[in-house]
């Protein structure tokens, strides 16, 4: 295997990390906008509150969950992440794109960058190339798993009974 | 004739790789702000595909509201907010410093880097500071006014 042949001078590289940074930019600040700011995309305390209390009605495992403190109380001022505002959200087509844009750009970004630090570091053939398998296998389960997440998110719909209720 | 005692061809002190070594090889370069700005630039890249590999595993709960709810319950913590504000300097300094490399390849901008290098920092103390504060304040801040 000669060198990484296909992009001899890293000139191609070189640009699309550039083109995939401005994109990651713009993303970056719509995902920081969407996670963290108190906009309507997050719960707020009394928010939070009825959601919980409508989640843990439709479902036994969810109010065991609340009551085992695992999914735990709202604090002063706090804007939540919850399960029904991301699925509400992701239930428009146009946010599954922007994250499936952010998903993949960030991958190859990202991966791009790691296979040019392996390029300066690691001088030994066999290192090397471990290195970049590692890289590869990975960049592509987390392309998989996270199309899969994002395409199949979907507001919660509980079955219209449980099994456990025909249980004595 | 060079004689064999000539500086060019005299034989080299062999270098002994070690600890103490590495660390006087490091402390002897000459820092300057160009090489801040790459090794951070390098340091905050790998920090956030390791971040980036955690979050896409983590966030395979969300087909499940159980799972996903109590997720984010453990990360509202104030251990993981401390991470989270974390992230977002290494993120917006990347951010920054990723668009400063990009206009001066792209457009020519400025070739005084020592002080676009302190107006990047700069400006990313100051996002740090505005987007860090609702992050911080319900577990930090918000208490003491209560
Ligand atoms: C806000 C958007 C971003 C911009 C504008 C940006 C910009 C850049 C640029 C221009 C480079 C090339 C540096 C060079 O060739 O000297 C780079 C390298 C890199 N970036 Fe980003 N980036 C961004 C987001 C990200 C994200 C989200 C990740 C991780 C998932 C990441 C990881 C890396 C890595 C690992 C490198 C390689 C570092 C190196 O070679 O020294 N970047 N970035
Ligand atoms: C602590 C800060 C962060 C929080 C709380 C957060 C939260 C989330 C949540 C809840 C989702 C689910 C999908 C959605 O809401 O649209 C998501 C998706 C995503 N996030 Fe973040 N995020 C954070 C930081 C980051 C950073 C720094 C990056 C980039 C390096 C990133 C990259 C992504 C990507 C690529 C997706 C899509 C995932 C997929 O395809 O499965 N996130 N994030």
């Amino acid at each position: 295997m000669s060198d990484r042949s296909a992009k001899k001078s890293g000139a191609f590289g070189w640009f699309m990390q550039r083109i995939s940074g401005i994109v990651l930019l713009a993303t970056l600040i719509g995902h920081f906008w969407v996670q963290h700011m108190p906009t309507d995309y997050l719960a707020d305390e009394q928010e939070y509150l009825a959601i919980r209390e409508a989640y843990a009605a439709k479902n036994p495992e969810y109010r065991k969950a609340v009551e085992e403190g695992l999914i735990t109380d709202p604090k002063f001022g706090e804007h939540i992440i919850t399960y029904e505002k991301v699925t509400k959200r992701l239930s428009n087509p146009l946010w599954k794109v922007f994250d499936m844009l952010f998903l993949i750009f960030g991958l190859y970004h990202g991966f791009n960058g790691m296979l040019n630090i392996i390029d300066d570091y690691a001088k030994n053939k066999g290192v090397r190339l471990t290195l970049v398998a590692v890289c590869w296998v990975l960049a592509i389960s987390l392309f998989v798993i996270g199309a899969q997440t994002v395409l199949t998110a979907s507001p919660y719909n509980p079955p219209s009974f449980s099994l456990t209720e025909l249980l004595p | 004739m060079p004689s064999l005692e000539s500086p060019k061809t005299a034989a080299k002190l062999p270098y002994v790789a070690s600890f103490q070594n590495a660390i006087r090889k490091i402390l002897s370069y000459n820092w300057r702000p160009g090489m801040w700005a790459w090794i951070l630039h390098r340091l905050s890249g790998v920090g956030m595909v390791v971040y980036l590999t955690i979050h896409v595993f983590g966030l395979r709960a969300l087909y499940d509201p159980v799972k996903f709810d109590a997720l984010m319950s453990t990360y509202r913590s104030p251990l993981f907010k401390i991470g989270e504000f974390a992230l977002l300097a290494i993120v917006t300094y990347h951010s920054i410093n990723g668009f400063r490399i990009v206009m001066v390849d792209f457009l020519g901008w400025s070739p005084k880097q020592k002080k676009m290098f302190y107006a990047t920092l700069a400006l990313s103390a100051i996002i740090i500071l505005l987007g860090g504060y609702p992050i911080i304040a319900p577990y930090f801040i918000a208490p003491f006014f209560k």
